[in-house]
């Protein structure tokens, strides 16, 4: 019986929470921005966050690693600080994943504050509730289904990454072999068994994951 | 200086809103206009939502707003209380701490100033019931009570009503009349109320300012002004014949005292036309009967329905079908501007009385 290298599963998992983490963080404020702005910069930037959605993960992947390449903007920033370079990094491939899965994250945010309206917000206002205190007490809890969607998706989009990862992280066991990287591997070398182990559970743990969202009860009716 | 003085000059769709006023710092000012006029601006304006305005804005001698200064009071610093025409609960709060919402946000100065009591607030709205309870389970009526509730007891300066009864049904609005009416009693601050119903203007209303088209056109006691109001102009500046709406569809008010009404009206020698459905769309003003030209009189009998889909609004109908009669009368249905009647357990004799009094003054 072959060994199976446990090794991807930890490392997707811990860029899949790190990405989540560092998503949830970004994300709101951008998603916050779009709800309320009515600046004209809006549309560029609805389509900037969507892109992801329609490139191919290798495009992306070919421009960061460009970028972060020795002959890159973000490659000689980190080379002039001293720091390694992002390409075949972790880092690099938590960078990626927070690109690549970012309106996975800022859409449903974005759904659930506009559905919210301006209405809570107004009355909370009139209530000597501060931007932020209103924003903490009101928006975010009247959002919060919005939140647990998007944590969902931008945990498990990042888990299914594979055009975005090879590109700028390669294939280096116990640094950038992620799982989906590990079964493209196995495949090449005819491990069909190990393959097997790894995309059966990918298949379980994504239809897990959307069993959990399913199942969740209907989101609380807004703007009562 | 205890008075509001406000001034504001903006820009609306095509609503140009120039305006300037002076309300004393105690009782109930209403602010009336048909809609579109730009009463909610004004509102918004005095509490400080949505975009800043052209405009100057002081309270009790402070500052909240001028525009030529750049001085700009947020809306948290300006202590208004806002009912709004939805109520606005917090979903994800129940109502005991969407009533706390704002009173927990208090200076703690104020708070200990003893002039918001919390047990004295529940019970002038009658809200104990439902302090356990989420918006969710509550009727609208509720809703808009918590929602009062929660406004006097974030300790507000002034107390900015905005159509507050306009979402609900008549049963509700019945409900919450009375309730408006002791805060007004026991209120010492400013209330604005915004409305385009009579009825609540003559129940609650110390003063008022009328509203068109974006401009003041008269102020003053809201006694002495009722009585001129034109309750349906045209473009032309045309008077049209108040509408008055009766809730037949209230349990409170039933189709024999509606019928015993309108006879006494016609005895006391006016026209009246009496339109049985509600107009639900612009268009459409149903139901003139027959024999109307004649007598005056509609009810019951051969029903005529009038359908103009030319009309742009539910003026022009007025006008054009209308426009010969002394009163409209309706049951229940909500034209924008028409006085809604539904005060319970009243006679016809009353009734007629009141509507002569209110509305019949001029004929």
């Amino acid at each position: 019986m072959m060994s199976l290298d446990l090794s991807p599963i930890w490392l997707t998992l811990c860029l899949a929470l790190t990405t989540t983490v560092l998503l949830m963080l970004i994300g709101t404020p951008i998603a916050w921005w779009l709800t309320k702005t009515t600046s004209p910069l809006r549309v560029p930037i609805n389509a900037i966050v969507a892109l992801p959605l329609v490139l191919p993960p290798t495009v992306l992947g070919f421009y960061l690693l460009l970028l972060m390449g020795p002959a890159g903007p973000i490659g000689r920033m980190t080379d002039f600080l001293g720091m390694e370079r992002l390409s075949f990094t972790f880092f690099g491939l938590v960078v990626g994943s927070v690109i690549y899965s970012l309106p996975f994250v800022v859409h449903p945010i974005q759904n659930a504050f506009e559905a919210m309206g301006p209405g809570p917000m107004e009355a909370a206002a009139t209530l000597r509730a501060g931007p932020i205190d209103r924003f903490f007490s009101v928006a975010v809890p009247l959002a919060k289904s919005g939140f647990f969607t998007a944590a969902v998706l931008g945990f498990a989009h990042t888990i299914g990454e594979f055009g975005v990862v090879l590109m700028i992280g390669g294939n280096i066991p116990g640094r950038t072999r992620v799982i989906s990287v590990a079964i493209y591997d196995h495949v090449e070398a005819l491990e069909y068994q190990q393959a097997h182990l790894l995309a059966g559970g990918m298949l379980l743990f994504s239809f897990i994951v959307l069993l959990i969202m399913y199942s969740r009860r209907r989101p609380m009716r807004l703007g009562i | 200086m205890n008075m509001i003085k406000a001034s504001l000059q903006t820009k609306q769709g095509e609503l140009n809103l120039d305006i300037s006023f002076e309300i004393p710092s105690r009782g109930v000012t209403a602010l009336f206009g048909r809609s579109g006029s730009g009463k909610t601006t004004i509102l918004r304006f005095l509490a400080g939502l949505g975009k800043k305005y052209s405009g100057d804005l002081s309270v009790n001698g402070e500052v909240w707003e001028d525009s030529k200064k750049r001085i700009f009071l947020p809306a948290h610093r300006r202590a208004v209380g806002y009912v709004f025409q939805e109520a606005h609960l917090f979903a994800h709060l129940n109502v005991s701490d969407n009533i706390l919402y704002g009173y927990r946000r208090i200076p703690q100065a104020e708070k200990l100033a003893g002039e918001v009591d919390l047990q004295e607030t529940i019970d002038l709205l009658g809200i104990r019931k439902l302090l356990t309870r989420i918006p969710a389970q509550l009727s609208g009526g509720e809703k808009q009570r918590v929602a009062i509730a929660r406004c006097l007891l974030s300790h507000p300066k002034i107390l900015l009503l905005d159509e507050p009864l306009s979402s609900l049904d008549v049963t509700s609005k019945l409900e919450i009349l009375p309730y408006l009416e002791r805060i007004r009693k026991e209120s010492k601050i400013p209330i604005i109320y915004v409305s385009h119903s009579i009825e609540e203007i003559l129940r609650l209303a110390d003063s008022m300012v009328q509203i068109d088209n974006g401009k003041i056109i008269s102020s003053g006691l809201a006694q002495e002004l009722i009585p001129s109001l034109k309750y349906f102009t045209d473009l032309n500046g045309k008077v049209l014949p108040p509408v008055v709406s009766i809730s037949a569809d209230s349990p409170l008010i039933s189709n024999e005292t509606i019928e015993a009404l309108v006879s006494i009206l016609k005895k006391r020698g006016f026209k009246v036309a009496k339109i049985m459905e509600e107009i639900t769309a612009l268009h459409t003003a149903p139901f003139l009967a027959s024999k109307a030209e004649s007598s005056g009189v509609i009810s019951g009998g051969k029903m005529v329905m009038v359908e103009d889909l030319s009309a742009s609004s539910q003026e022009e109908i007025i006008e054009k079908y209308f426009a010969k009669f002394d009163l409209v009368l309706t049951n229940g249905c909500q034209l924008h501007t028409a006085a809604n009647i539904a005060v319970a357990g009243q006679r016809p004799e009353e009734m007629a009385d009141f509507i002569q009094k209110n509305f019949l003054i001029n004929s």
